[in-house]
């Protein structure tokens, strides 16, 4: 009896040390998603639980919703889905219990399960993601369906806020310009490539579109006037203003991180160099000052720094310099022209255009010289654009024909083609946006 | 007789009740161990998945360990790196000038170093120097401040050297740390004044005056950076930040 007892008391000690050090790994668990060497978290996407009787049509709708969050967790490299067997949809669940070993055979360390009920109007879908190494939930969201993508993309992102701490990019956008016949207009997608809206009607060539940091502007170049000159287009209160349009070429405008000004690149003094344009005083400052041509800044995400491209050793190559002029220094080394440079939000790469064999490819390299990459292959890729948490880039590329808007992950992963219209092209990735 | 026959009669009745009663007995034993079968299946995976998330601690304490270690083992081998530093200096400064070897009374003064162990237990310059540089870009000033310290207390004579005294100063410039911002660009001009930030840490001394409201220090500092830099980006800037001041 005593000897009884006294394993009961050995084997309480135990679970509890064993508890203890469950939760201690939950923790461990969820913040490795947010460290660098990120590792994904394998995932599967079971079948749809339905609650009581749902007719097949309302599953199959729900369904493309569930494809859609599936599609997002996969793109976003914080997940790596898995797919579950087909034959069996009821694999892996035990009157609505999870087998938590079925699911850890096929390599899963967390289960999404969508489980649907429906009263007399409403269907109600809960995104469950269970944990299988601690047995519970550890995030659970119910909504009621209107069958949007929108809705879907936003529960990625608040699945993605939830494990890592980090903002997804599933519910931002991309600007770009669409070849319109001889015209080019702005346009807006989700990052996906869906949900396509016109946003300019100038029946003219708008170019270079330029999120201001809070996603409520683009500034844009617009030959409205026969002449290149840099509009703001306030997308809220549907206003278009006048940003610069001094002697000569006004082009590449590049909201600061703060909001308050704006690099461009004017011609007024002879040749193109590159200005600060403070937007409460409307006053200019001169940056750079050489013979050479210096075009297309791009801002260092503490606002401090810019990137842009100068011929001044003779070919275009990409410089750094701080944000009043000073302190200027060659990154690129590699190759003979080298233009179009855009920092990553996270601040350690630089994206580019690399001419090489006659092709223009996208690279990448970090900030402090060193990590060259070619990043694409096929065909012209021109125009890239971070995501605003710097894990993917937009750019065009005509590879399949014309000129359409392709995606890849910051090391050159994934691409694939998000457009299918008569020409796009310079597309802009919005920041983080606010949630309507 | 009759007890016999009755008893013959009966007999097969009595077994029949036995085994059906044997039979019964025996469906709830399988009734039980299926249960318990059962039961002990739900047990095996639960403990299944449990004794997975305890692998997959044991692999997280045991990669931590290593780290740890590993670090560990860094930081003695560089102790034990500066203590041989510090004896074989204080040997070679009580040695008399000319002296051969010390009277060891058979301690064996430490042997010199086959190559100069200078590397081994710092970290890489490039990597801590590009480090610092990073959290500048991402906005960890103080971050940056301490990396960039610590590299010109490991490598002063680097020819990066001016680079990270300039990047200090910039990084209390961004915090808006005026005062402490102008010493550290006055530092890279008392000790670089030939390298490649000169000219750069002359302009942000500049513009440090003139965010201090000093407008003489501001216009000296543009007027010497025009003066000993005239072909510099700077001293373009500079000029135009001169028409400007009151």
């Amino acid at each position: 009896m005593n000897n009884k007892k006294n394993f009961k008391h050995i084997f309480t000690g135990l679970s509890f040390l064993f508890l203890t050090s469950l939760v201690a790994a939950q923790t461990d668990v969820y913040l490795k998603l947010s460290t660098s060497e990120r590792r994904p978290i394998e995932l599967v996407v079971t079948s749809i639980q339905a609650q009581g009787k749902i007719p097949q049509e309302t599953v199959a709708r729900v369904k493309e919703i569930v494809d859609v969050l599936s599609d997002d967790l996969a793109f976003s490299l914080y997940f790596q889905l898995t797919e579950p067997p087909d034959s069996d949809p009821g694999y892996g669940f035990k009157k609505g219990q999870v087998l938590a070993g079925s699911w850890q055979l096929l390599g899963a360390k967390m289960l999404l399960i969508p489980e649907l009920r429906s009263d007399k109007k409403q269907d109600h879908l809960k995104v469950r993601i269970y944990d299988l190494g601690v047995g519970r939930d550890i995030f659970a969201k119910e909504i009621i369906v209107d069958h949007s993508r929108g809705q879907a993309h936003r529960i990625c992102d608040q699945i993605i806020k939830a494990l890592t701490g980090e903002n997804g990019v599933a519910s931002t956008k991309i600007a770009f310009c669409q070849k319109n016949g001889q015209h080019k207009e702005l346009s807006l997608l989700d990052y996906d490539g869906y949900n396509l809206q016109k946003l300019t009607a100038l029946n003219t060539i708008n170019l270079s579109p330029d999120w201001s940091p809070d996603g409520g502007k683009l500034a844009f170049i617009s030959f409205q006037r026969n002449r290149t000159e840099i509009y703001s287009l306030d997308m809220k209160a549907w206003k278009l203003q006048a940003i610069s349009q001094v002697e000569g070429l006004n082009t590449s405008p590049a909201w600061s991180p703060d909001g308050k000004k704006m690099a461009l690149t004017l011609s007024r003094d002879g040749n193109a160099e590159i200005y600060l344009y403070t937007l409460d005083s409307r006053s200019l400052q001169r940056l750079t000052n050489s013979w050479a041509i210096d075009c297309s800044p791009g801002w260092s995400p503490n606002g401090r720094e810019l990137v842009f491209t100068s011929d001044r050793p003779g070919s275009p190559q990409i410089y750094l310099m701080d944000a009043d002029g000073s302190n200027l220094r060659r990154l690129t080394y590699q190759g003979n022209y080298n233009t179009s440079p855009v920092w990553s939000p996270k601040g350690d790469k630089i994206a580019f255009v690399s001419r090489i064999n006659g092709f223009f490819q996208i690279c990448a390299m970090n900030v402090t010289g060193d990590g060259y990459v070619q990043l694409t292959y096929e065909g012209d890729n021109e125009d890239p654009s971070w995501s605003p948490d710097g894990l993917h880039l937009a750019f065009s590329s005509n590879r399949t024909g014309s000129s359409q808007l392709w995606l890849m992950h910051w090391e050159g992963s994934g691409q694939k083609a998000v457009t299918n219209l008569g020409g796009a092209l310079m597309p802009a990735w919005s920041p983080f946006l606010p949630i309507p | 007789m009759k007890k016999t026959i009755l008893f013959l009669l009966c007999f097969p009745l009595l077994a029949g009740c036995g085994v059906k009663r044997e039979y019964v007995r025996m469906r709830d034993q399988l009734d039980y161990l299926e249960t318990s079968q059962k039961k002990m299946e739900t047990q095996m995976t639960l403990m299944d998945s449990l004794l997975r998330a305890q692998t997959d601690i044991t692999y997280q304490l045991n990669a931590e360990m290593r780290t740890r270690w590993g670090s560990l083992n860094e930081r003695m081998m560089s102790m034990d790196q500066q203590y041989e530093d510090q004896q074989s200096r204080t040997m070679t400064q009580a040695l008399p000038l000319g002296a051969s070897k010390p009277d060891s009374k058979g301690i064996a003064p430490p042997a010199p170093p086959d190559k100069p162990k200078d590397n081994g237990s710092k970290p890489d310059p490039k990597q801590l120097y590009d480090t610092a540089y990073l959290d500048i870009t991402r906005g960890n000033y103080d971050l940056a401040i301490s990396g960039f310290r610590e590299f010109l207390k490991l490598y002063p004579s680097s020819s990066l050297a001016d680079n990270s005294q300039y990047w200090i100063g910039e990084g209390y410039y961004a915090q808006k740390k005026y005062q402490e911002a102008l010493a550290e660009f006055q530092k890279v001009l008392a000790l670089y004044p030939h390298q490649d930030k000169a000219a750069a840490a002359y302009y942000k001394s500049g513009l440090c005056y003139k965010e201090l409201g000093q407008t003489p220090g501001a216009r000296e500092s543009w007027q010497t950076l025009i003066k000993n830099f005239p072909r510099s980006p700077e001293a373009g800037l500079a000029q135009d930040r001169i028409k400007e001041l009151p």
